[in-house]
């Protein structure tokens, strides 16, 4: 055995009734190494990692960590043995102050005769956070329900940090961070390996693994396919031993020239704005089109879509709908889609799809108004049919159309949650990060699906924060900055690069 | 090995669901031990049906606001405030007493609904002030009543007759059991219940839903108090003094969860009210003191639904 190795598990197994979540999983990682964990959705990632830190229990097979057997319980047991975890899901209570997440559960150190000295807790607190972040961002004294996503998960590392693990596992956190962070996030990292701190770093951003880890372990299906050092492998090598199948690296079809309708506009919208999220925008949407949106995370974009589907609140301009004449003003999502618009929001698990109901449920949702006969009689039957096509066509796995999407992976549950528009056949679909949190097989086939809208001629809005997707699949690509659209349009037959285009974002 | 631990675990949860229906079992033949039979004679049952009724016919509607994960307690005061005003209305224009009751029912819903989602109070707290108020309103109107006692419209006491109760009962059951579900109103109130967000992102109208559910609820209040006060042949100040929270537990009693969600079974309603009914006449039958008669229903109800509570559904149990 290699000297260096001081966690590692043999033989581990997992099964989720039927399903056979890991296969025997053998896995060890040194000291003071960054390794990437990568793998499609449902390929075992996060099973390994929460079994690792004590989240779910292993059925077979054992872990030893400094030569000692290691079986967690629950995840204190995890702390204990320092293994940190920051996970997919929110693990903060966003009703409490950054102070009290980070001292969650250690309250005991700040209590003198049975009260707690919340001062010192925030003081500690602050100090902390300024010794990672370097900045005064952050009030420690703050509720969590008052930051972004990003801005939690940052204090989830925080937290993690704090706890001074021997291994952190970072479970495809980070995969929505900006520049700005992720750029933060992997200095941090640096400065741990120096400790001697062993980092598992599960993403599906590809090139970023291979960029900043030192070995990448790949799964498949439950099992690890390999582990190969992180520089002398290419992006290709990777994908393709993650899908077990050549995989084009480029799935996005650079042969095809923009050609939708420029004659017909299916949506304009003017000086549109909205407080706080953005102002005076004006575009049109042509027939067949794909537009991409893109810019940095917070720079108001998510809101715009937001705001033309009815969720937002419009103090000035117009959306207008020139085929149908209608002007939507004051309107709500119901207006929206009897209009024909549909809408994938951004963070699937909240407001994308129903965790608690069934894939049926889901899919037929927004259809209902469709699939109802006289007497507003829903027949169960319909629903069946709807469903099994829709899983048929968009190839969902999922035992039944009775299984609770809680129980789907990443992926299934994204394409549940896009699966609703289409049965719909909505004529507009405004997109929200489409891939966001899905792996290569999945994006890939989400591009498929795009492609099949605008043969279709549907008019879509892409919004995303990923230049290659937009680059890829829009037909126009308009840049947002600080609420504000800027003049230049790029066009798909001018191929605009990478680097033109980061120039108007920052 | 592994194998023979799965089938063992699914053998397990088969018998899990028969064990409240044991002990329902069981606490009938304790009845019946105690009563010397007295429970299983036609004319007892014929009592229990006619007691559960009631309950039936409010719980098809809570189920609606319950469903989409809120909760109504304004059913008990709707059963003394809407027939009062029904003879107040049939004072003025006779005849009017069905149509009135039923929609001051309406109307009491609605507004319930109304103060529920337009103060954005939480439900609980809503309808338990609104049932405070609503009662309050009966007792000042109490002093006004026409000619000082109660009289109700002798000729519309055959309602009450079986041969015209169990059609009207039973046309009431496939009415709301249709609505809910197959048509979107019952689709949207699960839908709301399972994740009122998501609801919202994927054009359910949640607002409106919501007062429609509230409406329902309190329309059926109104239907329920009519069987109500002719089966009584009076009205009383204490009319419904707790009934809504059996209606409550009879609703979860036929498996629908606090959280409403794709849960919520409208069938179920009938099977919990005829529970709650079996439970109330045994502990009488029983002889057991009104004074403990509370604490014994309690302790009943608490077993069987710790024993049928389905938690590999539920995440949270709040």
């Amino acid at each position: 055995m290699d000297e260096s190795v001081f966690f590692q598990t043999l033989n581990i197994s997992k099964n989720y009734g039927p399903v056979r979540a890991l296969i025997d999983v053998s896995f060890s990682l040194r000291k003071g190494e960054v390794r990437g964990l990568v793998g499609e959705n449902g390929s075992g990632k996060s099973t390994l990692a929460s079994i690792i830190s004590g989240i779910i229990l292993k059925d077979h097979g054992t872990m030893m960590k400094d030569g000692k057997e290691y079986n967690p319980k629950h995840i204190q047991n995890a702390y204990e043995n320092k293994i940190g975890i920051v996970t997919q899901e929110s693990g903060l209570i966003e009703d409490l102050s950054i102070t009290a997440n980070l001292f969650l559960g250690r309250e005991k150190e700040f209590a003198s005769a049975g009260f707690l000295n919340i001062r010192k807790m925030n003081e500690d607190a602050n100090k902390i956070i300024f010794k990672i972040l370097k900045t005064k961002k952050m009030l420690a004294e703050d509720k969590v329900k008052n930051y972004s996503f990003e801005e939690r998960k940052i204090i989830e590392i925080i937290k993690a940090l704090y706890l001074n693990p021997e291994i952190l596992i970072l479970d495809e956190t980070t995969d929505a961070f900006s520049r700005d962070n992720k750029k933060m996030l992997w200095e941090i990292i640096e400065k741990i390996k120096k400790k001697g701190v062993s980092v598992l770093y599960i993403s599906h951003t590809i090139s970023e693994v291979l960029d900043n880890t030192d070995r990448i372990t790949i799964m498949r299906d439950g099992k690890i396919i390999d582990t190969i050092d992180s520089h002398s492998h290419t992006e290709d090598d990777l994908k393709k031993m993650m899908v077990g199948r050549e995989l084009k690296s480029n799935y996005y079809r650079e042969d095809y020239q923009g050609s939708f309708n420029k004659e017909k506009i299916v949506l304009k919208i003017e000086n549109l704005s909205s407080k706080n999220a953005f102002s005076n925008v004006s575009f049109s949407l042509h027939e067949g089109e794909i537009l991409g949106i893109g810019g940095l995370s917070g720079c108001g974009m998510s809101k715009l879509g937001k705001a033309i589907f009815g969720l937002l609140k419009i103090d000035a301009g117009t959306i207008y709908l020139p085929i149908k004449n209608k002007l939507l003003k004051n309107h709500t999502p119901v207006d929206s889609i009897t209009q024909g618009i549909g809408y994938l929001p951004k963070d699937r698990d909240s407001e994308g799809i129903m965790l608690l109901a069934s894939v049926k449920d889901n899919i037929n949702l927004v259809s209902l108004d469709r699939i109802q006969r006289g007497f507003a009689f829903i027949n169960s039957k319909d629903e069946i049919s709807v469903a099994k096509n829709a899983i048929k066509e968009l190839q969902i796995k999922t035992p039944n159309i009775d299984q609770f999407c809680i129980g789907l992976s990443g992926g299934n549950r994204q394409k549940v949650s896009l699966v609703k528009w289409l049965v719909r056949e909505s004529e507009i679909l405004i997109l929200d990060c489409p891939t966001r949190g899905v792996d290569v097989g999945v994006k890939a086939y989400i591009y498929i699906i795009l492609e099949k809208l605008r043969l279709q001629k549907k008019s879509i809005i892409l919004i995303s924060e990923e230049l290659p997707e937009l680059i890829g699949m829009g037909d126009r690509i308009l840049i947002m900055k600080d609420g504000i659209i800027g003049s230049k349009v790029f066009k798909r037959e001018e191929k605009p690069r990478e680097e033109e285009i980061i120039n108007y974002m920052i | 090995m592994l194998m023979r631990k799965e089938r063992k675990r699914l053998m397990l949860r088969k018998f899990k669901r028969f064990v409240p229906i044991l002990v329902f079992i069981l606490f009938n033949i304790v009845v019946f031990i105690i009563s010397k039979g007295e429970n299983f004679n036609l004319v007892n049952i014929k009592h229990i049906l006619n007691q559960s009724v009631a309950l039936i016919i409010s719980g098809m509607g809570v189920i609606f606001v319950m469903s989409q994960g809120s909760i109504d307690l304004t059913q008990g005061s709707i059963l003394v405030l809407a027939p009062l005003i029904g003879i107040f209305v049939e004072n003025i224009i006779p005849g009017s007493f069905i149509p009135a009751v039923i929609l001051m029912g309406l109307i009491i819903g609605l507004s319930t609904g109304f103060v529920f989602s337009i103060l954005r109070v939480p439900s609980f707290v809503a309808t338990l002030c609104l049932s405070f108020i609503l009662r309050n309103l009966a007792y000042f109107l109490w002093d006004f009543i026409p000619g000082g006692y109660i009289f109700i419209p002798i000729n519309l006491f055959v309602i009450d007759k079986t041969q015209y109760k169990i059609p009207i009962v039973l046309f009431i059951i496939l009415v709301m059991f249709y609505i809910f579900e197959f048509t979107k109103i019952g689709k949207y109130c699960k839908a709301i219940g399972a994740d009122e967000k998501v609801a919202m992102y994927s054009g359910v109208p949640v607002k409106k839903m919501k007062i429609l559910a509230y409406t329902i609820s309190g329309t059926l209040g109104g239907i329920c108090a009519l069987f109500g006060v002719f089966r009584a042949g009076t009205l009383a100040l204490v009319t419904g003094h707790f009934f809504e929270w059996d209606v409550l537990v009879a609703v979860l009693l036929g498996g629908t969860p606090l959280t409403g969600g794709t849960n919520s079974k409208l069938l179920g309603v009938i099977l919990g009210s005829i529970t709650i009914s079996v439970i109330n006449n045994g502990l009488v039958l029983c002889n057991v003191p009104t004074l403990y008669q509370q604490l014994a229903k309690g302790l009943v109800l608490i077993i069987i639904i710790s024993l049928s509570f389905e938690r590999e559904k539920v995440i949270f149990v709040k």
